[in-house]
C-alpha cells in the first residue's frame, strides 16, 4: 500500500468540515468522502477521525444527532453549526494561503534553474 | 427576545454516564459494521472482513476510551453552561415579574431593608460590645486577659488587676505565652496649667503593649522596652488618634514636640492607630509608658516591688500551637506562689484566715466591668439583637405573604406553564431566585440604612464607648451576606413550596377558588406576626415603664439645679490647711455671682465618692449598726440646703459650729431609727473612728439615695467643714434655671482665683446621675424603634392579606348582599376575620411574654415583667391596629356591587 500522506495536527480538522460543509454525515460516511476525494492521497485512520469529531463537537463547531443511514442503521450524523462554518472559512483561508506560498517557493526554485540553463 | 433556554435542552436526552458509553459504542459499532459490509459486498470472506476493518480503524479500545473521556468533559461543561443559562434566564423573568407591579416591589424591598437593616445595625453594636475585640487587637483568638479570683469565707471577689511585680511573674515564668502585656485603669489628668488646662483621659501600658495586640502606630513609634522600664524610665508619650486630631489638627510634625501632663514634660514620640482602645472601650487621649505612674505618683510607694498595689490589667497572647489548659496550669501556678509569698508578707507569720486566690483566662472582648461581668449596655445589647431577629422575621413573614398573594395571582399562569411541561423543581427554583433576587435589592438598601442606623445607635445611645472607623466592616457585611441569603430562601420557600403543590385541574378552571390550606398558611403567618410585634411592644412598654419609675425615683434631694466643681488642689502642692482655705473663698466668691442660690463643700461627692468611718455608739458592744456601717461625709453648713435635703429634727450646722462646737454631727432618718429606735436622738452622743470625745448628734435629715437610683438610702453621718479632711472633694453651686448656663462663670471665677490652678472640672451634677439611666434609656428606645418597626409591617400584612381576602370573595360577598346583607353586616365579616386573626395573635404573644420575662426582669427598674397596665396597654395597641388595618378593605367590601359581582364570573 503507498504511504500515506501524514497528517498536521489541525488539518484533519478542517478536512471534516469541509466534508460537513455538504450536508449531515455519520463518521463512516466523511472517512470515505475525504479518501475519494483525495484520490485515496489522504488516508485518515478511523479512530483520530472520531476523536476528531467528539472534540469538534465539544468545541460547538459541530453537533451531532441520531438518524438511519442509508443501509437502515442507526448513526450518529454530525451538522456543522454556524460556528463551525465560520471556522471552515478561516482554516480554508489560511490553507489556501498557506499551499500558495508553498507554490510559490517551489515555482521559484523552477524559474532559477531555467535561468542557469 | 432572548431565545428562551432549554428549547434545545428539551430536544436533548439527558446524557448520564451510562447512555454516553452506550452511544460511543453505537457509533463505533455503525462504523465497523458498514465497513465490514462493503468489503464482504467486494468479495470478502466475513471473519478475514472483520479482521481488516478493525486493523484499519486503528486500536479500538484506545479510541473508546479517548472518546468517553472527552464526552466526560464535555458534559461537565454543558452543565455549568446550561446552569448559568438558566440563572440568567430566571433572572431576568423574576426582574421583568417585579418590575410589572413597582408598588408590592417597593413595599417588599423597603420591608426587607427595614428587617435587615435593623439586623446589621444591631450586629455591628453587638459585635463590638459583646462579641468581638476592640479594635486592632489582632488574631483576638489568640489572645486572653487574666481576671483574678480571691475567695472569702462567705463570698469571693473577681477582679481583673494585678500588681506590677505579679505582672511580671507572669510575663517571665509562662512558656506558653508569647506575649504578656499590661495596662492600667483610665486616669484622667491634667495638661497644662490654669485658663489653658485640659483634662487629659490617660492610659498607662508596658513597652510591648502595641506589640501583643498585633497593631502599629499610624505615625512614629511606641514604646521601646527601655522607656518604660521601672523605676523611671523615659518622658514620652504616645498620643490617640482622636486626641491628635483635636487638639493638634492632625499635624504630622508634632512628633519630637513635648506636652505637660500632669507633673512632667512628655516627648511626642508616636500617634496610636484610629480607636485604639482597652477593654472598657474608653477613648484614650495619651498613651504612657507604665513607668510613668512613678513621676504621676498614682501608686503609692515603690511601684516595683508594691505587690498590695491591683492597678495593671493583663493581656496576652498564647504561642500559636499552645494547649490553652496547659497555659492555664502554668499560669495558675505562678500565681498561687505570688500570692502565697504576698500573704507570707502580709501575715508576718500571724495564724489569721488567708484567702484563696484563683486565676481564669478569658477571651478577651469590648464592654466589661473590671470583675469581667457585661456592662449593663452590654447585656442590653445582647436582648436587642434577638429583638432585631424578630423584626426581621416579621418582615420575612410578610413579604411571604405578599409573595403569596401574588403567587396567588399568577396561580393560572403557574398552572399553565406546568401543563406546557415545566417541572416542578424549576419553577420552585424560579421563585427561589425571585426571593433571593428581592433580599439582595432590600440587603443592599438594609446596608445604607444600617449606615445611618450605626451612626445613631452610637451617638445617641453609647455616647461613652469610643467608635472609631466605619459602622460597616467585613464581619458585619459577612454577616449581612448570610442573612440576606437565609432572607431570600426563608421567602421564596413559601411560594415555591406552594407553587409545586398546585393541582393543574383545578387551576385551569376558571374562576377557581382559592384552597383551604394557602388561606391557612397566610392567616398563620398573620397571627405569627401579631403575636411578635405584642412581644417587642411588651418589651418596648417594660422600658419605658422602667424609665418613668427610674425618672420618678425620690433621690430624697433635688440634683437638677445643681453644678459640681471639682478641682485638683493636691496636685498644685496645697497643703491640707491651704486647700480649706481656698475652699471657704471659693464659696464666698461662687455665691456673689447672679443666679447662684447657695453654695457647699462637701469632702465625698454623691454618686460618687464612698467615705467611710466606723462610728460607736457608747455603751454598745457592735460597732455597727445592724450589721452595716454608716457613710460618712464633711459638709459645709450650707450643703443641706444646696442639695434641697430637709432638717427634719434639731437643726443643721451654723457657721458658729465651726470655730467652737466642734464635736456635733447632723445623722440622717434612716439611721436614727435604726440606732435609736422610737427615741429622739438628738443630744445623743457617737464616737467617730478613733477619737475618745462625744460627737452629739444636733440634728436628722432626710434620707437620700446618695449612690442614686440602683440603691436603696443608706445611714449616713454628717460632721461640720473644717473638723476633718481637706479639699479634695466637691463645690455644690445650686443655680436659678438651667444649671449649664453657668458652668463656664464658674469655672472662669475659679480659676482667675488661682493661675497657678489644674483645670477645674465644672459640670451638673445630674450628669453623675445619668450613667445610670443610660441602660433603661438604651432598652427603651431600641426597643420602642423596632416595636414600632415590626407594627408598620404587622399592619401592612394584615393589611394586605384582607385586601386580597375581599378581592377574592367579591363573588360570595356579591351573593351575601343579593341574598340581603347590608354593609354593617359586610363590615362585621371583613372585621371580624382582620381581629379574629390578631386576638389569637395576641394570646400567643403573651404566653411568651410571660414565659420571656423572668429573663429579662434584671434589666428592668422597679417593674414587673408581667407588669398588667403594660401588657393591657400592648394588647389595647394592637387590637386598634388591626381595626384600623382592616377598616380600609372592609369599605371596599361593602362598595361591591352584587349585580356587577355576580355577572363577573
Amino acid at each position: 500500500m503507498a504511504r500515506d500522506l501524514d497528517l498536521l495536527q489541525g488539518t484533519l480538522d478542517v478536512l471534516v468540515l469541509k466534508a460537513l460543509a455538504w450536508g449531515p454525515q455519520h463518521g463512516y460516511a466523511v472517512a470515505r468522502w475525504i479518501k475519494s476525494t483525495s484520490d485515496e492521497a489522504l488516508t485518515v485512520e478511523d479512530r483520530a477521525l472520531y476523536v476528531a469529531l467528539h472534540r469538534m463537537e465539544g468545541r460547538g463547531w459541530i453537533e451531532a444527532e441520531w438518524g438511519l443511514s442509508e443501509n437502515n442503521r442507526k448513526a450518529r450524523y454530525y451538522q456543522l453549526t454556524r460556528a463551525g462554518r465560520k471556522q471552515l472559512h478561516a482554516e480554508a483561508a489560511r490553507w489556501t494561503r498557506y499551499a500558495e506560498a508553498v507554490f510559490k517557493v517551489l515555482g521559484a526554485t523552477d524559474a532559477s534553474t531555467e535561468a542557469t540553463a | 427576545m432572548r431565545r428562551i433556554p432549554g428549547i434545545r435542552r428539551i430536544f436533548r436526552l439527558v446524557e448520564t454516564r451510562a447512555s454516553r458509553e452506550r452511544a460511543v459504542e453505537d457509533e463505533l459499532t455503525f462504523h465497523l459494521d458498514t465497513r465490514v459490509d462493503e468489503l464482504i459486498a467486494g468479495g470478502m470472506e466475513r471473519r478475514a472482513a472483520r479482521e481488516q476493518a478493525e486493523r484499519e480503524f486503528g486500536d479500538v479500545h484506545a479510541a473508546r476510551a479517548e472518546l468517553l473521556a472527552l464526552g466526560r468533559r464535555q458534559v461537565r461543561r454543558t452543565r455549568v453552561r446550561d446552569w448559568a443559562e438558566v440563572l440568567a434566564f430566571d433572572l431576568r423573568y423574576a426582574v421583568r415579574g417585579l418590575k410589572a407591579q413597582p408598588a408590592l416591589t417597593l413595599g417588599i424591598v423597603l420591608t426587607l431593608a427595614l428587617g435587615i437593616g435593623a439586623n446589621a445595625t444591631m450586629f455591628g453594636v453587638v459585635d463590638r460590645l459583646v462579641l468581638g475585640a476592640p479594635a486592632h487587637w489582632r488574631d483576638p483568638g489568640q489572645l486572653r486577659q487574666l481576671y483574678f479570683a480571691t475567695g472569702y469565707p462567705d463570698h469571693s471577689v473577681t477582679s481583673a488587676f494585678e500588681s506590677y511585680p505579679a505582672y511580671l511573674a507572669f510575663r517571665d515564668s509562662v512558656p506558653a505565652f508569647q506575649d504578656v502585656a499590661a495596662f492600667s485603669d483610665q486616669y484622667v489628668m491634667t495638661s497644662g496649667r490654669g485658663a489653658a488646662a485640659v483634662q487629659v483621659k490617660a492610659r498607662l501600658v508596658t513597652a510591648n503593649f502595641l506589640r501583643t495586640l498585633g497593631a502599629h502606630p499610624v505615625l512614629g513609634r511606641f514604646f521601646a522596652d527601655n522607656e518604660a522600664r521601672p523605676p523611671d524610665g523615659a518622658s514620652v508619650v504616645v498620643l490617640g488618634y482622636g486626641f491628635w486630631q483635636r487638639r493638634f489638627g492632625s499635624d504630622s510634625t508634632v512628633l519630637g514636640r513635648t506636652m505637660p501632663i500632669g507633673n512632667g514634660r512628655y516627648t511626642i514620640i508616636g500617634i496610636a492607630p484610629r480607636g485604639l482602645t482597652a477593654t472598657d472601650l474608653l477613648p484614650v487621649d495619651v498613651w504612657l509608658p507604665v513607668s510613668a505612674v512613678a513621676s504621676e505618683q498614682l501608686v503609692w510607694n515603690v511601684w516595683t516591688s508594691n505587690r498590695f498595689a491591683s492597678w495593671l490589667q493583663v493581656v496576652t497572647r498564647l504561642r500559636s500551637g499552645a494547649d490553652e489548659r496547659q497555659a492555664l496550669a502554668q499560669v495558675a501556678a505562678v500565681y498561687q506562689r505570688v500570692m502565697a509569698e504576698q500573704d507570707r508578707a502580709f501575715h508576718r507569720g500571724t495564724t489569721e484566715f488567708s484567702p484563696t486566690h484563683s486565676l481564669m483566662l478569658d477571651a478577651v472582648s469590648g464592654a466589661r466591668y473590671h470583675n469581667g461581668a457585661r456592662t449593663l449596655e452590654a447585656r442590653v445589647s445582647r436582648w436587642l439583637i434577638c429583638v432585631s431577629a424578630i423584626v426581621l422575621l416579621i418582615a420575612c413573614a410578610n413579604v411571604a405573604n405578599l409573595l403569596l398573594s401574588r403567587a396567588t395571582r399568577r396561580r393560572r399562569e403557574i398552572a399553565v406553564r406546568l401543563a406546557l411541561g415545566i417541572s416542578r423543581r424549576r419553577l420552585g427554583g424560579q421563585l427561589m431566585v425571585e426571593g433571593v433576587l428581592l433580599a439582595i435589592v432590600g440587603g443592599s438598601a438594609g446596608l445604607l440604612m444600617a449606615e445611618w442606623g450605626s451612626a445613631f445607635t452610637r451617638r445617641v445611645l453609647l455616647p461613652d464607648v469610643l467608635w472609631d472607623g466605619s459602622p460597616m466592616d467585613a464581619r458585619v457585611l459577612a454577616i449581612t451576606a448570610a442573612i440576606v441569603l437565609v432572607t431570600g430562601v426563608l421567602i421564596g420557600l413559601a411560594p415555591a413550596l406552594q407553587a409545586t403543590r398546585t393541582q393543574l385541574t383545578s387551576a385551569l378552571k376558571a374562576g377557581a377558588q382559592e384552597g383551604v390550606r394557602r388561606t391557612r398558611l397566610r392567616s398563620t403567618l398573620i397571627i405569627a406576626q401579631a403575636a411578635l410585634s405584642v412581644v417587642l411592644l411588651a418589651g418596648a412598654g417594660l422600658f419605658a415603664r422602667s424609665l418613668w419609675n427610674a425618672r420618678g425615683v425620690d433621690l430624697g434631694m433635688d440634683v437638677r439645679p445643681v453644678l459640681l466643681a471639682t478641682v485638683d488642689l493636691q496636685s498644685a502642692g496645697y497643703n491640707p490647711a491651704d486647700q480649706t482655705a481656698f475652699m471657704e473663698r471659693a464659696m464666698q466668691r461662687l455665691s456673689e455671682l447672679p443666679g447662684v442660690d447657695d453654695v457647699a463643700f462637701a469632702f465625698a461627692v454623691p454618686f460618687r465618692d464612698i467615705s467611710g468611718m466606723s462610728m460607736t455608739i457608747p455603751g454598745r458592744h457592735d460597732s455597727t449598726v445592724d450589721g452595716k456601717a454608716p457613710t460618712f461625709n464633711v459638709v459645709s453648713p450650707s450643703y443641706f440646703a444646696t442639695l434641697g435635703m430637709r432638717i427634719i429634727r434639731g437643726h443643721g450646722f451654723g457657721s458658729g459650729h465651726r470655730a467652737d462646737a466642734r464635736y456635733v454631727a447632723v445623722i440622717n432618718e434612716k439611721l436614727a431609727h435604726q440606732a435609736w429606735p422610737g427615741e429622739n436622738p438628738l443630744g445623743k452622743c457617737i464616737r467617730l473612728g478613733d477619737e475618745n470625745a462625744c460627737t452629739t448628734i444636733v440634728g436628722v435629715v432626710n434620707d437620700a439615695r446618695y449612690f442614686g437610683i440602683y440603691n436603696e438610702p443608706r445611714m449616713q453621718v454628717f460632721v461640720p467643714f473644717g473638723r476633718k479632711g481637706g479639699g479634695v472633694g466637691g463645690l455644690f453651686v445650686r443655680t436659678r434655671g438651667d444649671p449649664a448656663r453657668l458652668e463656664r462663670v464658674v469655672r472662669r471665677t475659679l480659676q482667675s482665683m488661682m493661675p497657678d490652678l489644674p483645670y477645674a472640672d465644672v459640670r451638673p451634677l445630674q450628669k453623675l446621675l445619668d450613667p445610670q439611666f443610660r441602660s433603661l434609656n438604651l432598652g427603651a428606645a431600641m426597643f420602642g424603634v423596632f416595636a414600632v418597626l415590626a407594627l408598620i409591617v404587622a399592619s401592612v400584612g394584615l393589611y394586605s392579606v384582607l385586601a386580597y381576602d375581599v378581592a377574592r370573595r367579591v363573588h360570595e360577598i356579591g351573593v351575601r348582599m343579593a341574598l340581603g346583607a347590608r354593609a354593617p353586616d359586610v363590615v362585621r365579616l371583613v372585621l371580624g376575620e382582620g381581629v379574629r386573626m390578631v386576638v389569637v395573635g395576641i394570646v400567643l404573644g403573651l404566653v411568651v411574654t410571660l414565659a420571656a420575662g423572668r429573663a429579662i426582669a434584671s434589666l428592668l427598674f422597679d417593674t414587673s415583667p408581667r407588669d398588667p397596665v403594660v401588657l393591657g396597654i400592648v394588647c389595647l395597641t394592637l387590637l386598634v391596629v388591626a381595626v384600623a388595618a382592616s377598616l380600609i378593605p372592609a369599605w371596599r367590601a361593602t362598595r361591591v356591587d352584587p349585580s356587577v359581582a355576580l355577572r363577573a364570573e
